[in-house]
């Protein structure tokens, strides 16, 4: 008997357990705000931080159709703190609801705030449990504020029009989907300068964003940024383009090229006292367009064409290279190759690395393999091939 | 552990209650050699009841004799042309020996295939009140009780409740006759025994067991023919009374005896070495024990092919789960975790809650609830205003609620689905409907955590269900069960019978001869 009731207690014991723990975690969908955008300014006070959460708007009116797919407005807190969390606090106390971190889709640093600092910012991105590894990081050209602010034509919420834009471009070049993790992996890789995409406001009513080039950020401080080609040129010694264009100009005509099925080889390798580069990039290329060319066969066209195109990408990488040189820091990675390829000399040459890495040589082998000419063989212009 | 103890409680409280429940009614007497008396009495058991024919008549020399019969049970052309013609229009009968020529009477006179011979009252008495006729002749002590039974049918349907596509389309009547006969048409097989049993003090009805000798298991027919001869009640009026006295479970929300309306799905089951039970005055044939898988089983599975078949089941266990736990996951996500929701899909949500005043889980509850209540309206309802009952709980109820800002309308869509996902499986509905309800519950309380609690709870219960000692979940268990659950292997594949359900033939097939290979 003494059995059954202890068995019928421990079940009510465990019913009344279940109840009393009322529901702690429990939160209503009306009783958050959702963060969509976090941006980071330079304070005009030392220390100090200018927060800007971007949290979606939650639509009452119930008549408008399109009212029911995802939020179409936005709002904008600002404040000024010491850390992103002592901001967050503090505008929670300001707003009605409770800020909901986990649907964060992008945090971006004015390039001031840049400037100065961005370390100990992103420490609070990887420590909070509310905070996603895989939100992307952006540097803005002007205030974070303003971009996270602007009305996109048809992402309304700019921080969501920013992670389609990045998603659509993720499929055919990699270079500008940074995300925490990514970022923060670049911060700890003793041989690699972390880079940063950044963003600018365009268009006549400021409704677009334009991603312009890469930032450096040495010591996770903003000292340089690439422009388009040098951009380039930093994709393709990183090996992150999936396919893309190339435009060859000669003095015959113009012509565009499709690559794809890009192979990268990047081979570090000590000889003597040098150390050499060897980078090597193979491709199936396809013409997308071809311009001029007058009165040639289309065995010369393609011979110009392709040596055009090879010495384009020669050009882009060059760039980047020279440009890393003249900064004096290694953003393309040299560093890290070396680390992993001769752990024992990258112990010798990482206090230096800065002087020795400009000395290097990058010794490129580009192999182009012409797979389609598209519907038509010979340009409208070109003279009837064999 | 709470269920095996209030399950002892009440063994305990009724055999507290129990007593010696046969009641003497005063029949167990031997009748009379004089027929007044035997009518006498007779009148004064059945009482004034209008429906009791008793008709005198003078035969032969100067013989009296009666039959007593019950108007609209009997089958009045028979009762004339082999009772009362015979032994008018005979001129033989002669009072030399009582024995002799009773027996005579009932065998070379009445043309009737179904006649017993008795002295007792109850036995006359139970076979007029069966549809038999009496007949009781001056100066013998015993009557004939000759079958004549014919009373008003339904004819044989198509089921309502288990409408196919392909397959038959004969459904059980309320009549035994006819129900075994459907039975017996489909199993032609010698070893197919039906056992007869009255039981209720009151409706006596017929109850027959129906199964395949040396193919059941002779252990699970003990245990139902021990419970069946030891269920003494006043009324059996429908199968499921049967279902509820003699089930194992009766407290689990699993049903454990299956039913149906089909005769080939009760053969069926009945080949796979179940045992059918057929009640008198009912369509509904119960098939014990009913396993876990049985509920996803569709007759019309065997009937189409087997890809289609096996992709239908699949479905169906989705749809279950579809069924329980749309609901709960839905409160669980929107109130602890929305992290795990698409950003987009999180502010569609949001857009419609903004404004509806209650939390999800009473909003969820208020649409169930009236889900349930619309259910029952539209069951009960006469068939055109069911209808219109439809149309007013899905276009007003659903449509003015969102509209009205009561409830968002995510969650309408969520119970919508969960609803009709609840009728792809008419078997479990209940147990759908209560365990929704439950895991909401726990969704609320506990979130994601409470559901794998509620879902691990649920899990646990059905594998300790033995229904007669045969597990629930073993078409789980057994490899040669398993051919038959998930999927619906092809016959040929299925050449043996489920595991624990058949004793000695296991054999479903010996031998078929395989498609010609063209290359060879």
């Amino acid at each position: 008997m003494s059995k059954k009731i202890k068995s019928f207690n421990f079940i009510l014991i465990i019913f009344i357990a279940l109840f009393l723990t009322g529901c702690w975690d429990n939160e209503e969908l009306d009783t958050i705000s959702i963060v969509t955008g976090v941006g980071i300014d330079a304070a005009d006070t030392e220390g100090n931080i200018k927060l800007s959460l971007q949290v979606g708007k939650i639509n009452q009116e119930k008549s408008t159709p399109q009212s029911a797919g995802g939020s179409d407005d936005s709002i904008i807190l600002e404040i000024e703190e010491k850390s992103i969390l002592t901001g967050t606090n503090e505008l929670e106390r300001q707003v009605t609801r409770a800020l909901f971190m986990f649907h964060n889709q992008v945090i971006i640093f004015g390039k001031e705030q840049a400037k100065k600092e961005i370390k100990p910012y992103i420490e609070t991105f990887i420590r909070q449990n509310d905070m996603r590894m895989e939100t992307l990081v952006f540097i803005s050209e002007g205030e974070a504020k303003d971009i996270l602010d602007i009305k996109m034509e048809q992402d309304k919420i700019s921080s969501f029009g920013i992670t389609k834009m990045i998603e659509g471009i993720q499929r055919y070049d990699e270079t500008y989907s940074i995300r925490v993790l990514d970022l923060v992996c670049m911060i700890m890789d003793e041989g690699t300068t972390p880079v940063l995409p950044i963003l600018k406001i365009e268009g006549s009513d400021k409704s677009r964003l334009l991603l312009k080039g890469l930032a450096i950020l040495d010591n996770e401080k903003y000292i340089g940024e690439l422009n388009e080609t040098e951009t380039r040129g930093y994709t393709w010694i990183r090996g992150k383009f999936k396919n893309t264009f190339i435009e060859v100009d000669t003095e015959d005509g113009l012509a565009i090229l499709n690559m794809s099925n890009i192979r990268y080889k990047l081979k570090p390798q000590i000889k003597g006292e040098d150390l050499i580069m060897d980078l090597e990039i193979l491709g199936d290329v396809v013409f997308s367009e071809v311009q001029g060319f007058h009165n040639m066969t289309i065995e010369e066209t393609t011979k110009i064409i392709l040596e055009g195109a090879k010495e384009k990408i020669n050009e882009e990488i060059e760039a980047s290279l020279s440009k890393s040189k003249k900064l004096k820091t290694d953003f393309l990675g040299f560093g890290t190759e070396y680390h992993k390829r001769f752990p024992k000399v990258w112990e010798d040459v990482k206090e230096h690395w800065e002087n020795i890495f400009p000395e290097i040589s990058l010794i490129t082998n580009i192999e182009l393999n012409l797979i389609d000419t598209g519907k038509i063989r010979n340009s409208l212009d070109m003279k009837e091939g064999k | 552990m709470l269920f095996k103890f209030i399950m002892k409680k009440i063994v305990a409280w009724q055999n507290l209650n129990s007593s010696n429940h046969k009641i003497d009614n005063g029949l167990e007497r031997q009748i009379s050699n004089k027929l007044g008396e035997n009518i006498e009495f007779i009148k004064k058991v059945l009482g004034g009841s209008n429906d009791i024919k008793i008709h005198e008549f003078i035969f032969g020399e100067e013989f009296e004799g009666a039959i007593i019969y019950i108007d609209g049970l009997v089958n009045n052309t028979e009762i004339r042309e082999s009772i009362l013609k015979p032994i008018v229009f005979n001129k033989k009968i002669n009072k030399e020996n009582e024995e002799l020529s009773i027996k005579e009477i009932q065998k070379s006179i009445i043309c009737s295939g179904d006649i017993k011979r008795s002295d007792m009252y109850s036995v006359l008495i139970d076979g007029c009140l069966a549809g038999a006729t009496i007949l009781l002749i001056n100066g013998f002590r015993k009557g004939l009780v000759i079958n004549t039974g014919s009373w008003e049918k339904r004819a044989i349907t198509e089921p309502q409740t288990e409408p196919v596509v392909r397959g038959p389309r004969e459904g059980f009547t309320e009549d035994l006759r006819t129900n075994t006969s459907l039975l017996r048409r489909r199993i032609k097989s010698p070893k197919f025994k039906m056992e007869n049993m009255i039981i209720g003090r009151k409706t006596y009805t017929n109850i027959c067991i129906a199964y395949i000798e040396g193919l059941a298991k002779p252990e699970l027919i003990k245990t139902l023919r021990y419970r069946l001869n030891n269920l003494d009640v006043d009324s059996i009026i429908d199968s499921s009374y049967i279902e509820e006295y003699i089930e194992d479970y009766p407290l689990s929300i699993f049903a454990t005896i299956g039913y149906s309306e089909k005769p080939d799905v009760v053969a069926a089951k009945i080949l796979e070495g179940r045992v059918g039970i057929i009640v008198d005055g009912s369509p509904f044939v119960l098939t014990a024990p009913m396993l876990f898988v049985e509920g996803f089983q569709s007759s019309e599975d065997y009937y189409v092919r087997a890809v289609y078949a096996s992709i239908l089941r699949i479905m169906r266990f989705f749809a279950y789960f579809v069924a329980v736990y749309a609901v709960p996951l839905f409160i669980a996500l929107t109130t602890f975790h929305q992290e795990l929701l698409p950003t987009t899909f999180l502010f569609s949500i949001a857009n419609a809650r903004e404004g509806t005043p209650f939390p999800a889980f009473i909003e969820g509850l208020i649409m169930v609830i009236s889900f349930e209540i619309l259910r029952e309206a539209g069951l009960r309802l006469p068939r055109p205003v069911g209808q219109a009952i439809s149309i007013v709980g899905a276009l007003i109820m659903g449509e003015a609620a969102v509209s009205a800002g009561i409830v968002g309308a995510p969650m309408v869509i969520t119970v919508a689905i969960a609803a009709v996902a609840g009728f792809i499986i008419p078997d479990q509905t209940d147990s759908i409907s209560i365990l929704r309800i439950i895991m909401m519950v726990l969704a609320t309380v506990l979130g994601g955590y409470g559901l794998a609690i509620g879902f691990l709870a649920v899990l646990i219960h059905l594998s300790i269900l033995e229904p007669f000692g045969i597990p629930y979940f073993a078409s789980i268990k057994f490899t040669r069960d398993k051919q038959d659950s998930f999927t619906r292997m092809p016959l040929w594949i299925m050449k043996d019978r489920p595991k624990e359900l058949s004793a000695t033939d296991v054999k479903r097939r010996d031998t078929y001869v395989p498609p010609d290979n063209k290359d060879d």
